[in-house]
């Protein structure tokens, strides 16, 4: 069954007082079905974070039709269009966007206190997500007072604690050293087998797409290819390193930490 | 691109962070502006108003204040400004700009702000002035609006005073642009605000200040005024000070302890907001609530002599019209000008009564520190007369040995009950009765005898020690004006009369409280703008970022709503309510002091009005605010 799927989604920017109107997204299709690890790649300028943007809501597709559990967002009016995305999607960052005023905790049961469920359900479920990602300790720290790897898990724990339909992250790698981000690859693929959460990622990092089941190549806004991961991991990777050479762009695409 | 093309860019591309400060700015420049040229206005200076001391002394004080604030206000924004700045510094110096350049252009920046604020303040003060001049005009009765000009000097003092506050700010905060390392300033943004200190105990310390405090005002009396006066209001400022800086953040922390209240919708993210927004803004909130008290008092006190002119008026000068006569002064003929004159004027219903008062002294054996007073007898039959025709007296019958003293609200603190009158080696024991009837011949303690007593120490007063008082009273007395002129002008010229008009202490009265009020708004229009801008848009672009984190997560815009509102609110009305509780007490203990008329009602009728102001100027600062918050969010 379908968590996800997009019909022939298009986006394009400007075009307006003469300005040259920019196709970033150019008739992209795709399904996800519940339980699947997908990643985005492309070059940069392709269109991966306008897809991940248009699917999670924050962009507006120009054409086309999003549907996430047979529900349209676009058809949620302001109010329900937030609750939308405060239930039904999760989502990590590059930059972690977490409130720096909020303790880790708080920052993590955010999503369910804004949605007033009881106190004694928050504390079990950030039992259970803080120590997914190995966070119990850290939790009365504030943001700036951890380190990047920290901040991203408790960014993770707080896409992850709603439980949504589907987590949306955009090059949640991007800001972090090898090892905490090999921590969190680790951690999302656990999850992700164990408790077939759907996550969508968006990366230029190759070794960490390799941790996804099925990647989508993006190019000029066009979807230019699809691999699926067989059984072993380094050669999915090696199949990574061959689409994403023969789509050329730019070398440091297939640098190991990703830059923007 | 020139050096100052580039500064002049970084304005133009973050003038929403300037908007408030340029505004609050434009409207200090306004103020001081107005009142300068008024006190520096050519028809003014040339005595075309009456009572020109009074209001020039009035507005000069205004002045200072504006001035003082607005020092504090640019000196606390420019700092501001700077350090939210720190990333783009650090990016500057990474492309090689030297600290020289650096400190350059932020000085070309804020004097660019500076000129550009002075500029608009002063077109909007001199197209305001006009519209100043004929408030205040009608205010001080003037016959013919003031005439309008734009007083050379008023410009350049405006300016000159502008101008040296605004380098100075800039100079002082230009050397504190340092390079730190690079490093330093790319990450300042991302290091963690230190979390407010906690201090529980300074808060019970504030508590108890602010109670002894209010305990001691309200039970302030006539003896222990002078005394209660400093040390009130020394301990009540300190006690705001510990009760705002400590009062909110523990509040809020403890708040963010209860789960059961801190786990349910936006109180998660207020409270934890708010242990910081009041932690960072204590300081301005102190000031704010001790400039909410100053001015809500201030307001109230002139507001219950507005609402109490006439009762004021009737202390201070008993009769409509009263003179002295003396030996050489034919007091039968100035009296019969005086009558002729009135009835010209239109004086309904004219009552006259001569009231001659004996100079002697007394001694009261209960006050043995004081040798003897001076008191003037008046006979109970006089008083009696008196009596009907003033409104608050009432008739007396004396025996021998009785008498009245006059004291009116001193009363309370007269602890006497008997004393011995002396004049010329006679003497004669009384017995005080009480009363709380004031005097009526101002300058005396009036001691109220029996007309036998007067009647024995009659003879031996000669006639220069005797008090001869004309007093008249009629209905319409505070619309008959210019009787002093007339009447002086049908006496010669040796014969000097003062004939102390009650219309005239009346109108003044009217006069400077209208006065003190008109002005005292304008200073509060600057302080509103002023301490907005430093609570709510000093940090706007950070604020920004919070909350389009929070849109991410999926937060629908009631929920904004409710934490801008809430957010706002405690900083808005933290420092209200601690004052208008100042205000309340502050009006009690002049309450205290005033036995004739009630300062409360009038004072809170004021407090109210500027609580409803304030309730106002939340809404606009709250849709603004909402407005800048939620502006580029990317929907």
């Amino acid at each position: 069954m379908h968590v996800l799927e997009a019909k022939a989604v298009s986006k394009v920017y400007g075009g307006r007082l003469g300005s040259v109107p920019l196709r970033a997204l150019d008739g992209v299709s795709l399904q996800v079905n519940k339980g699947e690890f997908v990643g985005v790649m492309g070059p940069s300028g392709s269109g991966k974070t306008t897809l991940l943007n248009t699917l999670a809501t924050i962009d507006e597709p120009t054409s086309g039709a999003i549907e996430v559990n047979g529900v349209n967002p676009r058809q949620l009016k302001g109010e329900k269009l937030a609750l939308f995305r405060r239930r039904e999607l999760g989502f990590i960052f590059q930059d972690f966007n977490l409130l720096d005023t909020l303790s880790l905790r708080d920052n993590i049961v955010l999503p369910l206190a804004l949605d007033k469920v009881p106190v004694a359900e928050i504390d079990r479920r950030l039992k259970e997500v803080a120590e997914t990602f190995g966070i119990s300790d850290a939790l009365d720290k504030r943001p700036g007072e951890t380190s990047g790897g920290q901040q991203q898990r408790a960014a993770a724990a707080r896409a992850l604690i709603h439980r949504p339909s589907v987590i949306l992250a955009d090059e949640p790698t991007g800001n972090l050293d090898s090892k905490s981000a090999k921590d969190l690859m680790e951690t999302l693929s656990r999850l992700n087998a164990e408790q077939q959460a759907t996550i969508i990622m968006v990366t230029h990092d190759p070794l960490v797409a390799s941790y996804c089941q099925r990647i989508l190549f993006i190019r000029d806004g066009r979807i230019y290819n699809e691999v699926r991961r067989g059984n072993n991991r380094h050669a999915f990777f090696q199949q990574i390193l061959d689409v994403l050479s023969l789509m050329g762009g730019n070398n440091h695409d297939l640098s190991a930490v990703g830059s923007k | 691109m020139t050096f100052r093309q580039l500064a002049a860019n970084n304005v133009r591309g973050s003038w929403q962070r300037y908007l408030a400060y340029f505004f609050s700015c434009a409207c200090s420049v306004l103020v001081f502006y107005v009142f300068l040229s008024f006190i520096t206005n050519d028809a003014v200076q040339n005595g075309y108003v009456a009572g020109r001391e009074a209001v020039n002394s009035g507005l000069l004080v205004a002045e200072v204040i504006v001035v003082i604030f607005s020092f504090l206000f640019i000196s606390y924004s420019t700092n501001a400004f700077l350090r939210s700045r720190k990333k783009e510094f650090g990016l500057l110096t990474l492309m090689g700009m030297t600290q020289k350049q650096l400190r350059t252009m932020v000085f070309q920046e804020s004097m660019m702000i500076a000129g550009l604020a002075l500029v608009s303040g002063l077109v909007g003060g001199i197209l305001f002035s006009k519209l100043f001049f004929m408030v205040i005009g009608v205010i001080l009765g003037v016959e013919s609006p003031i005439p309008f000009e734009i007083p050379p000097v008023a410009l350049a003092g405006t300016a000159g005073v502008f101008l040296v506050m605004f380098l100075g700010v800039n100079v002082v905060a230009m050397l504190g642009v340092r390079q730190n390392s690079v490093r330093e300033l790319l990450k300042a943004h991302r290091q963690p605000k230190a979390s407010p200190k906690r201090r529980p105990l300074l808060l019970a310390l504030g508590l108890g200040l602010l109670a002894q405090g209010y305990y001691m005002a309200w039970n302030t009396n006539a003896r222990n005024v002078a005394m209660n006066i400093l040390v009130v209001t020394t301990i009540v400022i300190i006690g705001t000070y510990f009760v705002l800086t400590q009062g909110g953040v523990l509040l809020c922390a403890w708040l963010k302890q209860r789960r059961q209240l801190s786990y349910r919708g936006t109180n998660l993210v207020i409270f934890n907001r708010l242990v910081f927004r009041l932690g960072d803004n204590a300081k301005i909130l102190f000031i704010g609530a001790i400039l909410i008290a100053v001015v809500s008092t201030s307001l109230g006190a002139f507001n219950s002599i507005l609402q109490n002119a006439e009762v004021l008026a009737r202390d201070m000068k008993p009769f409509a019209l009263s003179f002295r006569g003396t030996p050489e002064f034919p007091a039968e003929v100035v009296s019969q000008v005086v009558r002729e004159e009135l009835e010209q004027a239109g004086a309904n219903n004219t009552q006259y009564q001569r009231i001659v008062g004996l100079y002697a002294s007394m001694v009261v054996p209960e006050l043995p520190d004081r040798e003897s007073i001076n008191i003037t007898l008046i006979k109970n039959s006089d008083h009696n007369r008196v009596a009907q025709m003033l409104p608050g007296f009432s008739p007396i019958n004396l025996s021998n040995d009785e008498a009245v003293m006059m004291l009116g609200y001193y009363g309370e603190s007269a602890a006497a009950t008997q004393a011995v009158i002396q004049l010329a080696g006679k003497q004669l024991p009384v017995k005080f009765l009480e009363t709380n009837e004031g005097g009526y011949l101002t300058g005396h303690f009036q001691l109220v005898v029996s007309d036998a007593a007067y009647a024995e120490f009659e003879p031996l007063v000669p006639q220069e020690a005797r008090n001869d008082f004309h007093a008249f009273e009629y209905d319409n007395w505070e619309n008959i004006e210019g009787i002093q002129e007339s009447v002086q002008a049908r006496l010669p010229n040796e014969q000097r009369v003062h004939l102390g008009p009650r219309a005239e202490a009346y109108h003044a009265l009217l006069q400077t409280g209208a006065l003190t009020m008109f002005i005292g708004l304008f200073v509060c229009i600057v302080f509103f703008f002023a301490a907005g801008s430093m609570i709510y848009f000093t940090e706007l672009g950070e604020d920004r970022q919070q909350y389009r984190i929070l849109h991410k997560i999926g937060i629908t815009s009631a929920e904004v709503n409710r934490i801008v509102t809430q957010e706002l609110g405690a900083l808005f009305f933290l420092p209200l309510v601690l004052g208008a509780v100042h205000t309340g007490f502050a009006l009690k203990a002049l309450d205290n002091l005033v036995s004739n008329f009630s300062v409360i009602r009038a004072g809170l009728m004021i407090a109210g009005g500027y609580l409803l102001a304030q309730l106002a100027y939340f809404l606009f600062t709250r849709a603004a605010y909402t407005r800048q918050v939620l502006g580029q969010r990317d929907v």
